[in-house]
């Protein structure tokens, strides 16, 4: 009894030990067969490399286009049908034989050329790849580079290299699914044996059937690829179970998923895990040289400095004053920092402008230019409390009403008595504008609404519901990865390379940085709350209005349109101009960000300044004092646009 | 055996770890296999590094066009594919007919053979591919849409089609759409998007009829450099 226990236990437990050739040997063999499989697959079958295909390289070839020439022109050569067909009988011979017997030197080269070849064909191949053939690529590089190596540190390094991908391949694959609904509830298996691309019809029927068991099964593949890495403990004692496990899992899904080629891809890495977790004590694996950990551990190290580094760097460039910017506090203490083109003409009337959620007083770039060189009107931009260098001192709770009151001081306090003020907002900053408006009375001239928020959006418009959902989700992530520091590896987002050249690095450091989206997050809270409760019509608002709707946005949902033109009948009223234009070809951003739309929504700021002006100051027609409007030959002395940015 | 150890034995403790990890620091990256282990090691914090599900967070897979430095390890994660895509055609004849709906069979179903050989299973995935690249794409419109690759290079894997099945005869063209199904489950498929128009005339063939989809193949747009939902959709 008792040595059949020990018999079942080393069976099933510890670790596997294998030496450093055989290694390669088992690695190079399986994934000689994945490349086989693949590469007799494309060549029996090259109707989607051709003209009509799925991977027609003439059409293809424009996704790099912003690669180097030499880039360019070995894609191009690849990309010739002859060349593809010449690599893959090429790759046939000698994932061929690579599965021979033997040793020789020569099978580095093999594996180097399958390897390479592989990642050259990528690109190629690019509708219909998957993750074997990533795998793979690396699994020969690494394996080829070992065998052509003669020193074994350079061959565990590689070794160690692979065991450690299949660790994170594993590691992350479970983590990250962790984040997604259908893997913790457990439906997810489900979900996918459904499907006819990636499931299986019995398996489907099965799980509907017992669906407890369903559940267990998914979790126990969650469990397995999150704790992958216990094979390392105790000297790898649960090595094989974990391997074997590992295999069953892609035994599994090669048959009901239809992803056989992933067998072969991902059991090449089993070998070097077996040769990384054995102990060193075993002789299969003695004079193993484990520094490659320690290597990167001290990369990993150093990586994650920097990335803090460069985040306080991002936070210092996002929370610097401007330039010739002033502060001033509200009476809810918060700081608030602005940007004011000091105009020549002062008593010319002056905008100020109102971001909307989660985005830069820099995204009024291209209007605020506009602006500047084609008049004499008074520009203030400003950071609302928690974004750029305005900060929010504020205890209590956070409402929108808070926004509206700092918005009220602001102009108090930094406009002159007299002076006539339009106030301009886009998306929550133009419904701030509006509430905003209606306590400043008659101090306001005007209200332009830049694809503006409605207090109604969010039970209105299906869109806006079906966005909210989803919103909350995203930022949630955004801001929590920021906050761990990942904006470093932060793609540099196209709305940021469109803005005037002069604030892109400013604007990308705030949208890089954790505290523009906490602040968004705050605001989004307080929003639905406030949005959830407003009902009725809006209150009448004085001022002259213009609501500018960005054609997307109405395409995609009529409803804001209609809302859109609510805004704009609150304002009717005696004398008043009103006027509602669709920006064509805009989005709720890019009619801000993209140089063009900008400028056209800058324009038709001016043309209806010009004619609230002209109406304001009677029939005197009061020139260009009054109009503040320059002709098109008038250009500004000393263009003060940076400032008023 | 129990006294607390003196600052003086703590200090040299200290200077001994620290002087033991150093050497250990050092000895990482020099002798044989020293440049091969940094590599190693920047290329494994490569791969960390590109794999937040946001593909926003991703800055490392963007150089890596040939995917073998940092593979993509969010297999069917965080949400895993559920539904099937298809892609259906109608087209147009010069006498204003239009034909009624087909489908592009290129899903197979599954068998057990294809665990050792299943060449299908690459125009299947390539289609899943284009789709889900697409539906990312809607909301920049039309016109933006039209510029991409993928969109371009459906648009000429249906007019091939329509060619080869013998039914390109007076047609002058064509319009597509986009449906997501359940599967083997029975619900009804749901339209993700339908093309506009689009003439037979493709990229190269005849005098062809302007616009995005008439335009030359070309290195005028990319899917890599493309920001895609830049900011997630804001509703306020």
């Amino acid at each position: 009894m008792k040595s059949l226990a020990k018999k079942l236990t080393s069976t099933f437990l510890g670790p596997v030990p294998i030496s450093r050739d055989r290694t390669l040997a088992i690695s190079e063999r399986l994934t000689a067969v994945t490349s086989l499989t693949s590469s007799i697959e494309y060549i029996t079958h090259q109707r989607q490399i051709r003209r009509g295909g799925l991977n027609d390289w003439t059409i293809a070839r424009g996704m790099h286009a912003s690669s180097t020439r030499p880039t360019r022109r070995l894609l191009d050569t690849v990309g010739h049908p002859k060349v593809t067909q010449a690599l893959h009988v090429a790759r046939i011979a000698a994932g061929a034989a690579l599965l021979a017997p033997g040793n020789a030197r020569w099978r580095g080269a093999a594996n180097m050329f399958l390897g390479l070849s592989n990642a050259a064909l990528y690109p190629r191949h690019r509708y219909g790849t998957d993750g074997s053939d990533q795998v793979s690529s690396f699994v020969q590089t690494a394996a080829g580079m070992a065998r052509l190596s003669t020193q074994p540190a350079v061959q565990d390094a590689l070794l160690w290299y692979v065991a450690l991908q299949a660790n994170l391949s594993y590691l992350v694959s479970g983590w990250v699914k962790l984040l997604g609904q259908p893997w913790r509830d457990g439906s997810a298996l489900n979900g996918i044996m459904r499907t006819r691309t990636y499931g299986h019809e019995g398996m489907w029927k099965l799980t509907n059937r017992y669906p407890v068991p369903a559940r267990y099964l998914a979790h126990g593949v969650l469990a397995l690829e999150c704790l992958f890495p216990v094979a390392y403990l105790k000297g790898g004692a649960l090595a094989r179970p974990v391997m074997a496990s590992a295999a069953a899992f892609h035994v599994a899904n090669g048959y009901f998923m239809g992803l056989g080629r992933f067998v072969t891809a991902f059991e090449a890495m089993h070998p070097m895990v077996a040769y990384t977790s054995a102990p060193k004590s075993h002789p299969a694996v003695a004079g193993r040289d484990d520094r490659a950990l320690t290597a990167t551990a001290s990369v990993a190290a150093i990586g994650i400095t920097i990335a803090g580094f460069l985040a306080a760097m991002r936070r210092m460039r996002a929370t610097d004053p401007w330039p010739h910017g002033r502060v001033l506090t509200t009476r809810h203490g918060n700081e608030l920092h602005y940007n004011e083109r000091v105009s020549e003409n002062d008593s010319s009337p002056l905008l100020v402008f109102g971001t909307g959620m989660i985005s830069t007083a820099e995204h009024f770039g291209w209007i605020t230019e506009k602006l500047v060189e084609e008049s004499d009107y008074g520009i203030i931009t400003y950071s609302r409390a928690g974004y750029g260098p305005s900060r929010r001192r504020s205890a209590a709770p956070f409402t929108l009403q808070e926004s509206v009151d700092d918005l009220v001081d602001l102009v108090n306090g930094a406009v002159a008595e007299g002076r006539k003020v339009y106030l301009a907002g886009h998306s929550l900053g133009g419904e701030i504008a509006r509430r905003a408006a209606a306590e400043l009375g008659g101090r306001l001239s005007g209200v332009i609404y830049l694809d503006s928020s409605h207090p109604e959006e969010l039970t209105r418009s299906k869109q806006q519901q079906e966005a909210a959902d989803r919103l909350k989700d995203g930022l949630n992530m955004f801001t929590g990865s920021l906050r761990a520091g990942m904006g470093a590896t932060l793609v540099r987002p196209r709305w940021v390379q469109n803005l005037p050249a002069e604030v892109r690095s400013r604007a990308f450091a705030q949208y890089a940085d954790s505290r523009l989206w906490r602040a968004g997050l705050r605001e989004w809270d307080a929003t639905e709350r406030d949005f959830h409760q407003f009902s009725g019509d809006l209150p009448s608002v004085e001022g002259h209005a213009l609501v500018l709707s960005a054609q997307r946005t109405v395409d995609r949902d009529p409803e804001q349109l209609l809302m859109h033109n609510e805004l704009a009948a609150a304002h009717r009223g005696e004398g008043r101009v009103i006027r509602n234009s669709v920006v064509e070809g805009a989005d709720h951003d890019t009619m801000l960000t993209d140089a063009r739309l900008g400028t056209d929504v800058g324009r038709l700021i001016l043309d209806f300044l010009e004619e609230t002006e002209a109406q304001d100051g009677g029939d005197g027609r009061g020139g260009t004092k009054a109009t503040g409007r320059r002709g098109s030959a008038g250009r500004s002395q000393g263009n003060q646009s940076k400032e008023a940015r | 055996m129990t006294s607390s150890p003196t600052p003086a034995s703590l200090a040299g403790t200290l200077a001994r770890t620290a002087k033991g990890t150093q050497s250990a620091l050092s000895r990482a990256f020099t002798g044989p296999g020293g440049v091969t282990r940094a590599a190693a090691a920047a290329v494994l914090l490569g791969t960390l590094s590109a794999q937040h599900p946001n593909p926003l967070f991703n800055k490392a897979q963007r150089v890596d066009i040939f995917s073998a430095l940092f593979p993509n390890w969010r297999f069917f994660a965080p949400t895993p594919a559920q539904h099937d895509y298809h892609v259906l055609y109608r087209t147009l004849n010069h006498e204003g007919e239009t034909s009624s709906w087909r489908m592009v069979e290129v899903i197979v179903g599954r068998k057990l053979h294809q665990m050792f050989w299943f060449p299908g299973r690459r125009p299947e995935k390539a289609i899943f591919d284009i789709v889900t690249e697409l539906i990312t794409q809607l909301d920049k419109g039309f016109s933006a849409m039209m510029k991409l690759p993928s969109y371009r290079m459906l648009c000429a894997f249906l007019r091939h089609r329509i060619r080869e099945d013998g039914a390109a005869k007076g047609v002058k063209g064509f319009q597509f759409t986009l449906v997501r199904a359940t599967g083997f489950e029975e619900s009804d498929p749901e339209v993700i998007f339908v093309s506009p128009y689009t003439p037979m005339a493709g990229p190269g063939e005849s005098a062809h009829t302007g616009g995005a989809l008439g335009s030359k193949p070309s290195y005028d747009s990319h899917i890599r450099d493309d920001s895609r939902g830049e900011v997630p959709v804001q509703p306020a």
